[in-house]
Protein backbone atom coordinates (compact mmCIF):
# COMPACT_ATOMS: atom_id res chain seq x y z
CA UNK A 1 0.00 0.00 0.00
CA UNK A 2 1.30 3.44 -0.93
CA UNK A 3 -0.08 6.96 -0.63
CA UNK A 4 -0.22 9.28 -3.64
CA UNK A 5 -0.93 13.00 -3.82
CA UNK A 6 -4.38 13.75 -5.28
CA UNK A 7 -3.03 16.79 -7.06
CA UNK A 8 0.39 15.88 -8.50
CA UNK A 9 0.59 12.09 -7.99
CA UNK A 10 3.73 12.51 -5.85
CA UNK A 11 4.69 10.38 -2.88
CA UNK A 12 2.83 11.25 0.33
CA UNK A 13 4.38 10.44 3.71
CA UNK A 14 3.64 11.23 7.33
CA UNK A 15 5.19 14.55 8.39
CA UNK A 16 6.31 14.18 12.01
CA UNK A 17 6.76 17.93 12.50
CA UNK A 18 3.19 18.80 11.48
CA UNK A 19 1.57 15.46 12.41
CA UNK A 20 -0.20 15.26 9.04
CA UNK A 21 0.39 13.67 5.61
CA UNK A 22 2.54 15.77 3.24
CA UNK A 23 3.33 15.37 -0.45
CA UNK A 24 7.08 15.17 -0.97
CA UNK A 25 6.70 16.61 -4.46
CA UNK A 26 4.33 19.61 -4.18
CA UNK A 27 4.60 19.99 -0.36
CA UNK A 28 0.79 20.00 -0.03
CA UNK A 29 -0.63 18.85 3.29
CA UNK A 30 -3.33 16.22 2.85
CA UNK A 31 -5.67 14.66 5.36
CA UNK A 32 -6.88 11.85 3.11
CA UNK A 33 -4.42 11.10 0.29
CA UNK A 34 -5.12 8.48 -2.38
CA UNK A 35 -4.38 4.96 -1.11
CA UNK A 36 -3.12 2.35 -3.62
CA UNK A 37 -2.92 -1.29 -2.51
CA UNK A 38 0.20 -3.38 -3.12
CA UNK A 39 -0.43 -6.20 -5.60
CA UNK A 40 0.09 -9.76 -4.44
CA UNK A 41 0.62 -12.22 -7.30
CA UNK A 42 1.78 -15.85 -6.75
CA UNK A 43 2.88 -14.94 -3.21
CA UNK A 44 5.05 -12.13 -4.52
CA UNK A 45 4.50 -8.49 -3.65
CA UNK A 46 4.65 -5.98 -6.46
CA UNK A 47 5.47 -2.31 -6.03
CA UNK A 48 2.33 -0.18 -6.39
CA UNK A 49 4.40 2.48 -8.10
CA UNK A 50 6.56 0.69 -10.72
CA UNK A 51 5.33 -2.91 -10.55
CA UNK A 52 8.73 -4.41 -9.65
CA UNK A 53 8.88 -7.50 -7.40
CA UNK A 54 9.55 -6.38 -3.83
CA UNK A 55 12.12 -7.94 -1.55
CA UNK A 56 10.06 -8.35 1.61
CA UNK A 57 11.71 -8.23 5.01
CA UNK A 58 9.87 -10.88 7.06
CA UNK A 59 10.34 -8.88 10.27
CA UNK A 60 8.64 -5.73 9.03
CA UNK A 61 5.34 -4.65 7.52
CA UNK A 62 6.98 -1.96 5.40
CA UNK A 63 9.45 -2.29 2.56
CA UNK A 64 11.32 -0.10 0.09
CA UNK A 65 11.22 -0.83 -3.65
CA UNK A 66 14.82 -1.43 -4.78
CA UNK A 67 14.07 0.15 -8.19
CA UNK A 68 11.97 3.28 -7.65
CA UNK A 69 12.63 3.77 -3.90
CA UNK A 70 8.89 3.90 -3.14
CA UNK A 71 8.00 2.65 0.31
CA UNK A 72 5.06 0.29 0.66
CA UNK A 73 3.04 -0.86 3.66
CA UNK A 74 2.42 -4.59 3.12
CA UNK A 75 0.80 -5.81 6.31
CA UNK A 76 -2.19 -7.34 4.51
CA UNK A 77 -0.45 -10.50 3.41
CA UNK A 78 1.47 -11.31 6.58
CA UNK A 79 0.27 -14.52 8.22
CA UNK A 80 1.07 -13.68 11.81
CA UNK A 81 0.11 -10.06 11.54
CA UNK A 82 -3.12 -8.68 12.83
CA UNK A 83 -4.14 -5.08 12.64
CA UNK A 84 -2.97 -2.91 15.55
CA UNK A 85 -5.79 -1.02 17.21
CA UNK A 86 -3.82 2.06 18.16
CA UNK A 87 -0.64 3.93 17.37
CA UNK A 88 1.45 6.51 19.23
CA UNK A 89 2.77 8.66 16.35
CA UNK A 90 6.35 9.89 16.18
CA UNK A 91 6.83 13.25 17.91
CA UNK A 92 10.63 13.37 17.73
CA UNK A 93 11.79 14.30 14.22
CA UNK A 94 14.90 12.87 12.56
CA UNK A 95 16.71 16.18 13.15
CA UNK A 96 15.85 16.09 16.86
CA UNK A 97 16.77 12.40 17.18
CA UNK A 98 20.21 13.08 15.67
CA UNK A 99 20.69 16.09 17.99
CA UNK A 100 19.76 13.93 21.01
CA UNK A 101 22.17 11.17 19.96
CA UNK A 102 24.99 13.66 19.26
CA UNK A 103 24.47 15.40 22.59
CA UNK A 104 24.48 12.09 24.46
CA UNK A 105 27.47 10.66 22.63
CA UNK A 106 29.53 13.76 23.42
CA UNK A 107 29.45 12.58 27.03
CA UNK A 108 31.20 9.33 26.09
CA UNK A 109 34.68 10.81 26.39
CA UNK A 110 36.37 7.43 26.71
CA UNK A 111 34.52 5.61 23.92
CA UNK A 112 36.06 5.16 20.43
CA UNK A 113 35.52 8.23 18.25
CA UNK A 114 34.25 6.09 15.37
CA UNK A 115 31.24 5.06 17.43
CA UNK A 116 30.54 8.66 18.42
CA UNK A 117 30.49 9.92 14.82
CA UNK A 118 26.92 9.76 13.61
CA UNK A 119 26.06 8.87 10.05
CA UNK A 120 22.67 10.47 9.35
CA UNK A 121 21.90 7.67 6.89
CA UNK A 122 22.08 5.14 9.74
CA UNK A 123 19.18 6.66 11.69
CA UNK A 124 15.95 4.75 11.11
CA UNK A 125 12.39 5.38 12.40
CA UNK A 126 10.64 2.10 13.30
CA UNK A 127 7.30 1.44 14.95
CA UNK A 128 7.55 -1.38 17.47
CA UNK A 129 4.35 -3.29 18.40
CA UNK A 130 3.45 -3.40 22.11
CA UNK A 131 0.58 -5.13 23.88
CA UNK A 132 -0.90 -2.68 26.38
CA UNK A 133 -2.43 -4.53 29.33
CA UNK A 134 -4.83 -3.60 32.05
CA UNK A 135 -4.27 -6.17 34.83
CA UNK A 136 -6.03 -6.78 38.15
CA UNK A 137 -3.84 -8.31 40.88
CA UNK A 138 -5.04 -9.58 44.22
CA UNK A 139 -2.43 -10.58 46.77
CA UNK A 140 -2.31 -11.88 50.32
CA UNK A 141 1.05 -11.76 52.06
CA UNK A 142 2.55 -12.51 55.45
CA UNK A 143 5.81 -10.71 56.19
CA UNK A 144 8.13 -11.12 59.13
CA UNK A 145 10.29 -8.23 60.32
CA UNK A 146 11.99 -6.91 63.45
CA UNK A 147 11.50 -3.72 65.47
CA UNK A 148 13.84 -2.32 68.11
CA UNK A 149 12.56 0.52 70.29
CA UNK A 150 15.04 3.10 71.72
CA UNK A 151 16.63 1.70 74.88
CA UNK A 152 15.49 -1.84 74.11
CA UNK A 153 18.23 -4.48 74.10
CA UNK A 154 16.54 -7.15 72.06
CA UNK A 155 14.58 -6.67 68.87
CA UNK A 156 10.93 -7.73 68.72
CA UNK A 157 9.49 -9.81 65.90
CA UNK A 158 6.60 -8.28 63.96
CA UNK A 159 4.29 -10.14 61.61
CA UNK A 160 2.62 -7.99 58.94
CA UNK A 161 -0.58 -9.23 57.30
CA UNK A 162 -1.38 -7.52 54.01
CA UNK A 163 -4.18 -8.14 51.57
CA UNK A 164 -4.35 -5.71 48.69
CA UNK A 165 -5.91 -5.53 45.26
CA UNK A 166 -4.54 -3.30 42.54
CA UNK A 167 -5.62 -2.48 38.99
CA UNK A 168 -2.67 -1.61 36.78
CA UNK A 169 -3.37 0.21 33.54
CA UNK A 170 -0.95 0.74 30.65
CA UNK A 171 1.43 -2.16 31.31
CA UNK A 172 3.39 -2.14 28.05
CA UNK A 173 5.06 -5.33 26.78
CA UNK A 174 6.80 -5.32 23.41
CA UNK A 175 5.72 -8.11 21.06
CA UNK A 176 8.47 -7.93 18.43
CA UNK A 177 10.83 -10.89 18.89
CA UNK A 178 13.91 -9.03 17.69
CA UNK A 179 13.39 -6.11 20.08
CA UNK A 180 15.18 -7.09 23.33
CA UNK A 181 12.97 -6.65 26.44
CA UNK A 182 15.91 -5.07 28.26
CA UNK A 183 15.86 -2.23 25.70
CA UNK A 184 12.10 -1.76 25.45
CA UNK A 185 11.77 -1.57 29.26
CA UNK A 186 14.48 1.07 29.44
CA UNK A 187 12.66 3.11 26.77
CA UNK A 188 9.74 3.63 29.13
CA UNK A 189 7.87 5.75 30.15
CA UNK A 190 5.38 6.14 27.30
CA UNK A 191 2.58 8.64 27.57
CA UNK A 192 -0.48 6.69 26.43
CA UNK A 193 -2.54 9.90 26.19
CA UNK A 194 -1.01 10.35 22.71
CA UNK A 195 -2.53 7.05 21.53
CA UNK A 196 -4.51 7.39 18.29
CA UNK A 197 -6.74 4.99 16.36
CA UNK A 198 -4.47 3.12 13.93
CA UNK A 199 -4.38 4.09 10.28
CA UNK A 200 -1.71 2.94 7.77
CA UNK A 201 -1.02 6.58 6.89
CA UNK A 202 0.88 7.00 10.18
CA UNK A 203 3.53 4.54 8.98
CA UNK A 204 3.79 5.91 5.42
CA UNK A 205 7.44 6.78 4.83
CA UNK A 206 8.50 5.12 8.10
CA UNK A 207 9.03 1.48 9.10
CA UNK A 208 7.12 -0.92 11.34
CA UNK A 209 8.02 -4.31 12.86
CA UNK A 210 5.62 -7.25 12.88
CA UNK A 211 4.24 -8.59 16.14
CA UNK A 212 5.65 -12.10 16.33
CA UNK A 213 5.24 -12.76 20.06
CA UNK A 214 1.86 -14.27 20.96
CA UNK A 215 -0.55 -12.28 23.16
CA UNK A 216 -0.46 -15.03 25.83
CA UNK A 217 3.34 -14.79 26.15
CA UNK A 218 3.03 -11.02 26.45
CA UNK A 219 0.39 -11.44 29.17
CA UNK A 220 2.74 -13.71 31.18
CA UNK A 221 5.33 -10.89 31.09
CA UNK A 222 2.69 -8.31 32.09
CA UNK A 223 1.63 -10.51 35.03
CA UNK A 224 5.26 -10.80 36.13
CA UNK A 225 5.68 -7.02 36.11
CA UNK A 226 2.38 -6.44 37.91
CA UNK A 227 3.37 -8.94 40.65
CA UNK A 228 6.78 -7.26 41.04
CA UNK A 229 5.11 -3.87 41.44
CA UNK A 230 2.57 -5.10 43.98
CA UNK A 231 5.34 -6.83 45.97
CA UNK A 232 7.24 -3.52 46.11
CA UNK A 233 4.10 -1.77 47.30
CA UNK A 234 3.54 -4.35 50.06
CA UNK A 235 7.17 -4.13 51.19
CA UNK A 236 6.93 -0.32 51.28
CA UNK A 237 3.91 -0.59 53.58
CA UNK A 238 6.01 -2.53 56.11
CA UNK A 239 8.68 0.16 56.43
CA UNK A 240 8.26 0.51 60.24
CA UNK A 241 10.17 -2.77 60.70
CA UNK A 242 13.53 -3.88 59.34
CA UNK A 243 14.89 -7.20 57.96
CA UNK A 244 11.50 -7.83 56.33
CA UNK A 245 11.07 -11.24 54.76
CA UNK A 246 8.05 -12.66 52.95
CA UNK A 247 6.87 -15.85 54.66
CA UNK A 248 3.70 -16.49 52.69
CA UNK A 249 2.51 -14.91 49.45
CA UNK A 250 -0.29 -15.60 47.05
CA UNK A 251 -1.00 -13.66 43.85
CA UNK A 252 -4.12 -13.86 41.72
CA UNK A 253 -3.96 -12.05 38.37
CA UNK A 254 -6.71 -11.43 35.88
CA UNK A 255 -6.69 -9.58 32.60
CA UNK A 256 -9.13 -6.68 32.34
CA UNK A 257 -8.25 -5.56 28.86
CA UNK A 258 -5.43 -5.55 26.30
CA UNK A 259 -4.80 -3.98 22.93
CA UNK A 260 -2.04 -3.79 20.35
CA UNK A 261 -0.36 -0.43 19.85
CA UNK A 262 2.56 0.64 17.68
CA UNK A 263 5.17 2.72 19.53
CA UNK A 264 7.69 5.01 17.81
CA UNK A 265 11.44 4.30 18.20
CA UNK A 266 14.46 5.82 16.41
CA UNK A 267 17.25 3.31 15.78
CA UNK A 268 20.82 4.28 15.15
CA UNK A 269 23.72 2.00 14.21
CA UNK A 270 27.48 2.42 14.01
CA UNK A 271 30.41 0.05 13.72
CA UNK A 272 33.79 -0.28 15.37
CA UNK A 273 36.43 -2.95 14.75
CA UNK A 274 34.00 -5.06 12.72
CA UNK A 275 31.30 -4.99 15.38
CA UNK A 276 28.00 -3.17 15.02
CA UNK A 277 26.46 -1.13 17.82
CA UNK A 278 22.92 0.21 18.11
CA UNK A 279 21.41 3.07 20.07
CA UNK A 280 17.70 3.76 20.40
CA UNK A 281 15.67 6.89 21.08
CA UNK A 282 12.07 6.94 22.27
CA UNK A 283 10.26 8.58 19.33
CA UNK A 284 7.67 10.14 21.62
CA UNK A 285 9.71 11.49 24.55
CA UNK A 286 13.27 11.60 23.16
CA UNK A 287 14.69 9.36 25.88
CA UNK A 288 17.91 7.74 24.65
CA UNK A 289 19.11 4.27 25.63
CA UNK A 290 22.48 2.89 24.62
CA UNK A 291 25.71 1.27 25.78
CA UNK A 292 29.10 1.73 24.11
CA UNK A 293 32.48 0.10 24.71
CA UNK A 294 34.99 2.06 26.77
CA UNK A 295 38.76 1.83 26.17
CA UNK A 296 40.32 -0.93 28.29
CA UNK A 297 43.31 1.32 29.06
CA UNK A 298 40.98 3.72 30.92
CA UNK A 299 39.87 0.91 33.23
CA UNK A 300 43.41 -0.23 34.05
CA UNK A 301 44.54 3.41 34.44
CA UNK A 302 41.90 4.01 37.10
CA UNK A 303 42.72 0.73 38.86
CA UNK A 304 46.42 1.67 39.01
CA UNK A 305 45.73 5.25 40.16
CA UNK A 306 43.32 4.30 42.95
CA UNK A 307 45.57 1.41 44.09
CA UNK A 308 48.54 3.77 44.35
CA UNK A 309 46.55 6.48 46.15
CA UNK A 310 45.02 4.10 48.70
CA UNK A 311 48.06 1.96 49.42
CA UNK A 312 49.90 4.30 51.85
CA UNK A 313 46.83 5.36 53.93
CA UNK A 314 45.75 1.72 54.24
CA UNK A 315 49.25 0.59 55.19
CA UNK A 316 49.29 3.29 57.89
CA UNK A 317 45.84 2.20 59.14
CA UNK A 318 46.86 -1.48 59.37
CA UNK A 319 50.04 -0.44 61.23
CA UNK A 320 47.96 1.48 63.78
CA UNK A 321 45.71 -1.56 64.22
CA UNK A 322 48.82 -3.73 64.75
CA UNK A 323 50.29 -1.25 67.28
CA UNK A 324 46.99 -1.28 69.20
CA UNK A 325 47.15 -5.08 69.33
CA UNK A 326 50.69 -4.88 70.77
CA UNK A 327 49.61 -2.60 73.64
CA UNK A 328 46.74 -4.89 74.54
CA UNK A 329 43.90 -2.94 72.83
CA UNK A 330 43.30 -5.57 70.20
CA UNK A 331 39.49 -5.20 70.28
CA UNK A 332 39.65 -1.58 68.97
CA UNK A 333 41.97 -2.70 66.20
CA UNK A 334 39.69 -5.56 65.19
CA UNK A 335 36.61 -3.34 65.15
CA UNK A 336 38.36 -0.79 62.91
CA UNK A 337 39.77 -3.41 60.56
CA UNK A 338 36.41 -5.25 60.44
CA UNK A 339 34.52 -2.05 59.60
CA UNK A 340 37.01 -1.17 56.82
CA UNK A 341 36.87 -4.65 55.27
CA UNK A 342 33.04 -4.82 55.45
CA UNK A 343 32.74 -1.36 53.89
CA UNK A 344 35.10 -2.29 51.08
CA UNK A 345 33.29 -5.57 50.44
CA UNK A 346 29.97 -3.74 50.15
CA UNK A 347 31.47 -1.12 47.81
CA UNK A 348 33.07 -3.76 45.63
CA UNK A 349 29.87 -5.79 45.33
CA UNK A 350 27.88 -2.70 44.34
CA UNK A 351 30.29 -1.55 41.66
CA UNK A 352 30.78 -5.09 40.32
CA UNK A 353 27.03 -5.65 39.91
CA UNK A 354 26.81 -2.29 38.10
CA UNK A 355 29.64 -3.38 35.83
CA UNK A 356 27.95 -6.72 35.05
CA UNK A 357 24.73 -4.88 34.21
CA UNK A 358 26.67 -2.59 31.86
CA UNK A 359 28.36 -5.59 30.18
CA UNK A 360 24.96 -7.26 29.65
CA UNK A 361 23.55 -4.04 28.19
CA UNK A 362 26.54 -3.73 25.89
CA UNK A 363 25.94 -7.26 24.59
CA UNK A 364 22.28 -6.43 23.93
CA UNK A 365 23.19 -3.32 21.91
CA UNK A 366 25.64 -5.41 19.85
CA UNK A 367 23.18 -8.26 19.29
CA UNK A 368 22.17 -9.23 15.77
CA UNK A 369 18.48 -8.73 16.58
CA UNK A 370 18.68 -5.06 17.45
CA UNK A 371 21.28 -4.29 14.75
CA UNK A 372 18.92 -5.92 12.23
CA UNK A 373 16.11 -3.54 13.18
CA UNK A 374 18.51 -0.59 13.08
CA UNK A 375 19.73 -1.52 9.61
CA UNK A 376 16.52 -2.96 8.21
CA UNK A 377 17.90 -6.51 7.78
CA UNK A 378 15.89 -9.66 8.39
CA UNK A 379 16.78 -12.38 10.87
CA UNK A 380 14.80 -14.99 8.97
CA UNK B 1 55.02 -8.67 60.11
CA UNK B 2 55.57 -5.35 58.31
CA UNK B 3 55.73 -7.21 54.97
CA UNK B 4 52.49 -8.98 55.75
CA UNK B 5 50.77 -5.67 56.54
CA UNK B 6 52.17 -4.20 53.34
CA UNK B 7 50.80 -7.13 51.34
CA UNK B 8 47.40 -6.76 53.02
CA UNK B 9 47.33 -3.02 52.29
CA UNK B 10 48.26 -3.72 48.67
CA UNK B 11 45.46 -6.22 48.13
CA UNK B 12 42.84 -4.07 49.84
CA UNK B 13 43.86 -1.03 47.77
CA UNK B 14 43.81 -3.20 44.62
CA UNK B 15 40.22 -4.20 45.43
CA UNK B 16 39.39 -0.53 45.90
CA UNK B 17 41.03 0.24 42.55
CA UNK B 18 39.01 -2.49 40.81
CA UNK B 19 35.79 -1.19 42.35
CA UNK B 20 36.56 2.33 41.16
CA UNK B 21 37.38 1.00 37.66
CA UNK B 22 34.15 -0.99 37.39
CA UNK B 23 32.09 1.92 38.67
CA UNK B 24 33.71 4.36 36.25
CA UNK B 25 33.38 2.11 33.19
CA UNK B 26 29.72 1.33 33.89
CA UNK B 27 28.99 5.06 34.37
CA UNK B 28 30.86 6.17 31.25
CA UNK B 29 29.62 3.48 28.90
CA UNK B 30 25.85 3.63 29.13
CA UNK B 31 22.87 5.88 29.32
CA UNK B 32 19.13 5.65 29.91
CA UNK B 33 17.20 5.68 33.13
CA UNK B 34 16.42 2.80 35.40
CA UNK B 35 13.59 0.32 34.85
CA UNK B 36 11.39 1.78 37.58
CA UNK B 37 10.88 4.94 35.48
CA UNK B 38 8.31 3.03 33.48
CA UNK B 39 5.79 3.35 36.26
CA UNK B 40 5.53 7.12 35.74
CA UNK B 41 2.58 7.05 33.33
CA UNK B 42 1.09 3.78 34.52
CA UNK B 43 -2.18 4.34 36.30
CA UNK B 44 -2.75 2.38 39.45
CA UNK B 45 -5.88 1.95 41.58
CA UNK B 46 -5.29 0.13 44.84
CA UNK B 47 -7.33 -0.90 47.85
CA UNK B 48 -6.03 -2.49 51.04
CA UNK B 49 -8.38 -5.15 52.36
CA UNK B 50 -6.17 -6.21 55.28
CA UNK B 51 -3.52 -3.97 56.84
CA UNK B 52 -2.49 -5.43 60.18
CA UNK B 53 0.82 -5.76 62.05
CA UNK B 54 1.23 -7.87 65.19
CA UNK B 55 4.22 -7.83 67.52
CA UNK B 56 5.31 -11.20 68.89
Amino acid sequence: MIFKCKYCGGRVTFDIDRQIMRCRNCERLEEKPEMIDTEVCFDQYHCSNCGAVLAVNEDEITTNCPYCGEQSVIYDGKDEWFMPEFIVPFRVTKRNAIAIIEQEFEKYRFAPKKIRNIDVECVRPVYIPFQIHSVHVDTEQKIRGTVREIGQKEAETVIHYRSIEVDYDNLEVDVAKNMPDRVSIRLEPWNMKDEKKFHPMYIAGLFASVDDVGPEDAYVEAQKRACEMIDKKVMKSCSESSNNKVIEAEHKCSLNHRHLTLMPVWFFSSSYKGRKYAAVVNGQTGKIVSAVPVFRQVFWGIVALVTLLCFMPLYWLFNVVYELTLIGRAEIGFYVAGAVILGLWFLMQKSYSRYIEYKENLLVFQSRDIVNIAEGGSKK
Amino acid sequence: MRELLMLLAFFVSLFLGLSAGWYFISREGQTGNSISDGEEYQREYSRYKVFRSIKK
